[in-house]
């Protein structure tokens, strides 16, 4: 995981977000250069690299004008994943829907230099994988990427995306199961080291 | 007598599940983009946003005070109309 941003330690996100909302930019600032690492992160999981910056810099706006509706009664990082996880989902609707060619690989395909055991290797692979995890539902992508990828919560993953915990939990699950379907098709890739393809939930 | 041999345990996670953990695993671990200027422009934006919506407000509270202004006006001229016997 990537390292967070080296931010200012100056005061606690709530008194920042007080004093921004009062119109000290230079508050907001130190609020932005805080949170923005987890922004884009979290953009580019669900949205790809292309449209992350702008709805990383989208979110931040609306955060920004927004702030008097933040009252400190939970982490101001939830609060703004909130808007990011939002304005996510609304950006993937209003898309039109992009085929993910998520069909099998192997080995023989790969250029040469993509061979196991090569960091490009590893890149690659990790490559076709956020492929395969932006081919699962919006929905499902979200939770997962909060909660795999970013290890928040099952509370804030609620407070995030507005839905009971029982639903964050069913949405994980069947997000994991749909994404071992698609890995699946993928030999390579679902290889368990020293053994057959992984088979079974 | 001995206990028997414990069974599988039911939560343990199956052979998918862990090599799911670990792809995922790669992908937590993997570069993210960096987006370096993206407070100074965000801020930069907050800035002259502020002001538009400031502009506005002022702009909007003028306008509602000239339409009171004018209401009342009107008002004390009708109510003069009105109140002239002649």
């Amino acid at each position: 995981m990537s390292a967070t941003a080296v931010a200012p330690d100056i005061g606690d996100d709530t008194e920042l977000a007080r004093r921004a909302a009062q119109g000290d930019l230079g508050a907001f600032e130190v609020l932005v250069a805080r949170h923005r690492d987890v922004v884009v992160r979290v953009a580019t999981r669900i949205v790809g690299r292309d449209d992350a910056e702008d709805v990383a810099q989208d979110a931040l706006l609306r955060a920004f004008h927004n702030l008097r509706g933040y009252r400190g009664d939970a982490p101001f990082r939830s609060w703004l994943l909130r808007i990011v996880h939002n304005l996510s989902l609304n950006e993937l609707e209003r898309r039109r829907p992009v085929p993910v060619d998520v069909g099998e690989e192997t080995p023989a395909d790969l250029p040469e230099s993509a061979q196991p055991a090569s960091s490009l290797e590893r890149s690659e692979r990790r490559d076709r994988l956020a492929m395969k995890i932006r081919a699962l539902r919006p929905e499902h992508r979200a939770v997962l990427v909060l909660r795999d990828l970013e290890g928040m919560p099952y509370e804030d993953i609620a407070r995030i995306t507005d839905a009971p915990m029982g639903s964050v939990k069913g949405r994980l699950h069947r997000a994991r199961s749909e994404l071992m379907d698609l890995l699946r098709n993928n030999t390579y890739d679902w290889e368990i080291p020293g053994g057959r393809p992984a088979s079974g939930t | 007598m001995a206990d028997p041999p414990p069974g599988p345990d039911p939560d343990a996670p199956t052979p998918a599940e862990r090599r799911l953990a670990d792809l995922l695993a790669e992908v937590r671990g993997a570069p993210v983009p960096e987006a370096p200027d993206l407070t100074h422009r965000v801020v930069r934006n907050a800035r002259w946003q502020r002001g538009v919506r400031e502009a506005l407000s002022s702009l909007g509270a003028l306008s509602a005070a000239l339409a009171e202004a004018a209401a009342t006006l009107l008002g004390l001229h009708r109510k003069h109309d009105g109140g002239d016997p002649r």
